[in-house]
């Protein structure tokens, strides 16, 4: 049967009442298991099966619907709901004001968990069962998230995982195609073992998918894209079998995949999916034989059954017998984990995590301000529950009559919120700067995020609506129907009030101080040097590989591109590197052999390395501490050089001249012959890490990026840059063109997103609640008019009254502040790892936070306080 | 005793009913109706006593690889229902195809 209408079948039972659900459900599971033998019988497909199943399932909604809605209407809760709808729609203002208020709160939830699920929950569209999906990794006693090698996977699926039903890798690449011997187009290629799509069980919506013959013969085939068969290939039927070249390797198409289907990486999105042994033609260079080289990531199935921890425990077996077959390092072991670990929520769920931290807390502040007003309006509906109750209603009756009002409402809010959440749930792809990476999150409102809203609707209605309903039905059935006013509630009502009003005020200094922190880091990040002085410069990725070029020759075209770049007016100078600063990301690394540097009992040397062309460093400004940079003459000829950067120095040469030292990565011992000063290489909030440079020259890479610096703007530059490519290597693609500037405010995108977002959910929760404070007060000031006109008669002048109410409203949000500072400092530390240079109990923060909000705070008290002040005593005492 | 008027679609149900379809599915495929219609109205026909519902002999099913299923079966006072709705509707009076 269909795993999603199962589901379904099995999440809509909890609607259908208890005394009916376990038959409903046997009478659907029965109708479908029928309905799927008959299908299958006739000889239809296992995806036509699938889908008829799921939409003839598509009825237990209505159905459960149907038999909840005649138990409500024999337990009387259809009267009382037709009850509450008719009293919320006599009140139009209130009812809005508070469906308002809970839909920016509940859309803002439902807005934050769309992204959560589309990062964690389902990050990979299109693929079955992902929540059986898991990742294997190396991990050290230093690092968690070390990638595999192609011979460590072969082993290890070789070896055989107890619990796991596949295990297949993947790594991703831009690649260059033609189609036709066209012009050149860039596409983003995911590597993968041939078993990728049994793994996650994707059928291809035309030919076939990879095999793991592909992979073992090495076959030049691939499997692209819906988007890229529609977009490039005019949505060609007979494209099987069809040939383009991806970096000028004859490729032929062997199948396309469902739309809905992205590939492996999650926020990524892949055009084509090739046999990762297609590496080398590729890229230029064999990296599949070497077992010291991690480089791809890894997606397993765990069997039915097999929990995380169990898996763990097999896992960790293999790598032992990996360390005793020299496969990898003593210290190394195997891990499961999450999918989160790859792809875009990397970077992006730190985030994201605390945002839903935020919007979770703006949705209390919205529940205490809607339970301030329900418990201030029980007030004046005191006679209506009087005269319900001495008619006979009980006080359960009563309360359930409150709460089914609240529910209407938080309905009502949830619908208003779903119906924002439509739009800002795209809203992240939206707020990501242009990144050098195919990130496509997709967002959207989907069926778990309407489960989610819609727990939200009833937790909401027990948080907001539980107080008012318990006070509301203690009617005092005398009292009530004797009086018209003034008896303001009993006083425990009106103390709830005053303690909802302290939490609200409570929770919002704690979001605003978080959002303040996010702040200074944004300010932060924006100040740190990132380690070079060049400002105005043109970046432009390329793959010679793209061109068929072996290593001389693509040599060869380095120099003459660089030559006619320095030729440019208004060029300064021009070079390549495969590492650029501030890359989400930062560059590979390798563990050196250092000279007269004894290695402590399990400690990992872990060192970044790039390759940069002649005057790297004079391009970008990077001044350097001792020796001198790479140049010319540092030639495939010449004895092999490194330069290191200060942190490698000091960490592995303590006490000692680094330059003219040696170390080794390979069989050949290198030498060091300059430091150059520290900088950011991923991220600007980073610790210092350790770096080394090698001459592109003696370490070929056919994909580096070019960094032209200009004396003036880069930005005029681009086409000049773009022109002279062109004149030395006609079809050489440059992608990814870019100034430095650009390429630095990427680097400021995700605390930027950060903030802005903390930012509107700091000012939302403030604005909500000023309203609390400022409702509560005239409130009171309204409950109090006569008590004040019977003081201003005796002699009270108008600053006595106007101090009295204002005192009120000071003494309300200082304990609020008070209990708000204490959370806040408890809670910050917990986000310490996304603030730059800013402490999590930042003084200035906390102090500036706690003044701002006194201040909102006292004119929203100082309107009611106006108003007291100003009463003419003569119409108070008439009231 | 007075029958309740029936709208088009639950007369369409009866007549399939009638014409000997049992399960919700088969119901679904006779009438064209959605199954987040056969099934509450299946529900509502049997609260007004036009049609009964019975589990199917769980060894018969079993003997086919499947869970029994719950089928149902016209009333007699749905019987007279549907006589009664099929004179004021004589157009509908074309029986459904029958599925092989």
């Amino acid at each position: 049967m269909s795993d999603r209408a199962t589901r379904l079948v099995r999440l809509v039972a909890w609607l259908v009442p208890a005394d009916r659900r376990h038959e409903w459900r046997r009478q659907w599971t029965a109708d479908l298991a029928a309905q799927a033998a008959f299908l299958r019988d006739d000889g239809r497909s296992s995806a036509a099966v699938q889908r008829d199943l799921w939409r003839r399932s598509l009825g237990t909604f209505p159905h459960a619907l149907w038999l909840r809605v005649r138990q409500w209407r024999t337990l009387m809760i259809w009267q009382d709901l037709k009850h509450a709808f008719r009293s919320l729609r006599q009140r139009p203002g209130f009812t809005t004001a508070i469906v308002l208020t809970l839909g920016l709160a509940i859309g803002a939830n439902a807005t934050i968990f769309s992204w959560v699920d589309a990062l964690v929950l389902q990050p990979l569209p299109g693929v079955a069962r992902a929540s059986d999906l898991v990742m294997l990794r190396f991990a050290s006693q230093t690092r968690t998230n070390l990638s595999f090698s192609y011979p460590n996977y072969l082993h290890v699926r070789d070896t055989g995982l107890p619990g796991i039903s596949g295990l297949a890798v993947k790594n991703m690449m831009a690649v260059t195609m033609r189609i036709d011997g066209g012009t050149p187009q860039r596409v983003w290629a995911e590597l993968s073992s041939g078993n990728l799509f049994d793994v996650l069980e994707v059928r291809p919506a035309l030919g076939r998918a990879l095999q793991v013959e592909d992979e073992t013969t090495r076959a030049s085939v691939a499997v692209i894209s819906d988007a890229l068969w529609r977009n490039h290939f005019e949505s060609d039927p007979n494209i099987v079998g069809r040939a383009v070249t991806l970096n000028g390797d004859a490729t032929t198409i062997v199948g396309v995949a469902p739309p809905e289907f992205r590939g492996a990486m999650g926020g990524l999105s892949m055009d084509v999916w090739v046999p990762v042994t297609r590496h080398a033609a590729l890229s230029g260079r064999d990296i599949l034989s070497a077992r010291g080289s991690g480089w791809l990531t890894t997606v397993a199935r765990l069997e039915p059954g097999v929990s995380r921890e169990q898996l763990d425990a097999q896992a960790r077996a293999v790598a032992q017998g990996m360390v005793d077959q020299d496969y990898i390092n003593e210290d190394w072991t195997l891990r499961v984990a999450p999918l989160s670990e790859d792809g875009a929520a990397m970077v992006l769920l730190p985030v994201v995590s605390v945002v839903m931290a935020v919007v979770g807390l703006v949705l209390l502040i919205a529940c205490a301000n809607v339970s301030g007003l329900l418990l201030a309006r029980a007030v004046s509906r005191q006679q209506e529950l009087a005269v319900r109750s001495a008619l006979g209603a009980g006080r359960w009756r009563l309360a359930r009559q409150l709460l089914l009002e609240s529910l209407l409402l938080a309905g009502a809010g949830g619908v208003a919120g779903l119906a924002m959440a439509v739009w800002t749930s795209r809203g992240l792809d939206a707020l990501l700067p242009p990144l050098p990476y195919p990130v496509l999150i997709g967002a959207e409102v989907n069926p778990r995020v309407l489960l989610f809203s819609a727990g939200v609707v009833m937790v909401a209605t027990l948080v907001f609506g539980l107080a008012p309903a318990l006070q509301g039905s203690r009617t005092y059935l005398q009292n009530a129907l004797r009086s018209t006013r003034g008896s303001a509630g009993s006083p425990s009502r009106s103390r709830l009030r005053r303690v909802l009003v302290v939490a609200q005020v409570a929770l919002a200094m704690v979001l605003l101080v978080c959002a303040g922190l996010f702040v200074r880091t944004l300010n932060n990040v924006s100040d740190v040097d990132p380690g070079f002085s060049q400002r105005n410069a043109v970046l432009a990725s390329f793959d010679m590989s793209s061109l068929g070029l072996d290593e001389d020759q693509g040599r060869v075209l380095l120099d003459s591109m660089i030559d006619r770049l320095e030729q440019l007016p208004g060029v300064e100078r021009a070079s390549v590197s495969t590492m650029v600063p501030l890359s989400i990301g930062g560059g590979p690394d390798t563990s050196p052999a250092i000279e007269g540097y004894t290695r402590g009992d399990n400690e990992e040397v872990v060192v970044f390395y790039g390759m940069v062309g002649p005057d790297y460093f004079e391009t970008m400004g990077i001044p350097m501490v001792s020796g001198r940079g790479i140049t010319d003459r540092d030639r495939a000829s010449n004895a092999p050089v490194v330069v290191i950067n200060e942190t490698m120095a000091r960490r592995y040469w303590a006490g000692r001249d680094p330059v003219g030292g040696r170390l080794r990565t390979g069989p050949e011992w290198t030498t060091v012959i300059g430091v150059a000063r520290d900088g950011k290489y991923g991220q600007l909030s980073e610790a210092p890490q350790s770096v080394m440079y090698f001459p592109i020259h003696q370490v070929y890479r056919s994909a580096p990026v070019l960094h032209v610096a200009t004396t003036g703007p880069a930005e005029p530059a681009i086409a000049e840059v773009q022109k002279a490519v062109s004149s030395v290597a006609p079809d050489l693609a440059l992608y990814d063109v870019r100034t430095l500037e650009e390429h630095l405010r990427m680097s400021v995108a995700i605390p930027r997103m950060a903030a802005m977002l903390l930012g509107i959910f700091g000012g939302l929760a403030l604005t909500l609640a000023a309203i609390g404070l400022y409702g509560v007060i005239a409130f009171s000031v309204g409950q109090r008019t006569q008590e004040i006109g019977v003081r201003m008669a005796l002699g009270a002048d108008r600053r006595a009254i106007l101090g009295q109410v204002l005192g009120q409203g000071a003494r309300l949000t200082a304990v609020g502040l008070l209990v708000g500072l204490a959370v806040a400092a408890a809670a910050t530390p917990l986000m310490a790892s996304l603030l730059v240079n800013v402490s999590p109990t930042d003084l200035p923060t906390f102090g500036l936070t706690a003044a701002a909000l006194l201040c909102v705070a006292l004119v929203a008290v100082w309107l009611p306080a106006r108003r007291a002040a100003r009463l003419n005593p003569v119409d108070a005492l008439r009231e | 005793m007075r029958t309740k008027r029936l709208g088009l679609g639950t007369i369409t149900l009866l007549q399939a009913l009638d014409g000997g379809r049992r399960f919700g599915f088969d119901l679904m495929d006779a009438t064209g109706l959605t199954s987040g219609t056969v099934y509450p109205a299946l529900e509502r026909l049997e609260e007004l006593g036009y049609v009964r519902s019975r589990w199917e002999n769980e060894a018969a099913a079993h003997r086919d690889g499947r869970p029994a299923r719950r089928y149902f079966e016209i009333t007699a006072a749905g019987g007279r229902a549907l006589a009664e709705a099929l004179d004021r509707y004589p157009l509908l009076r074309a029986r459904p195809q029958e599925r092989s």
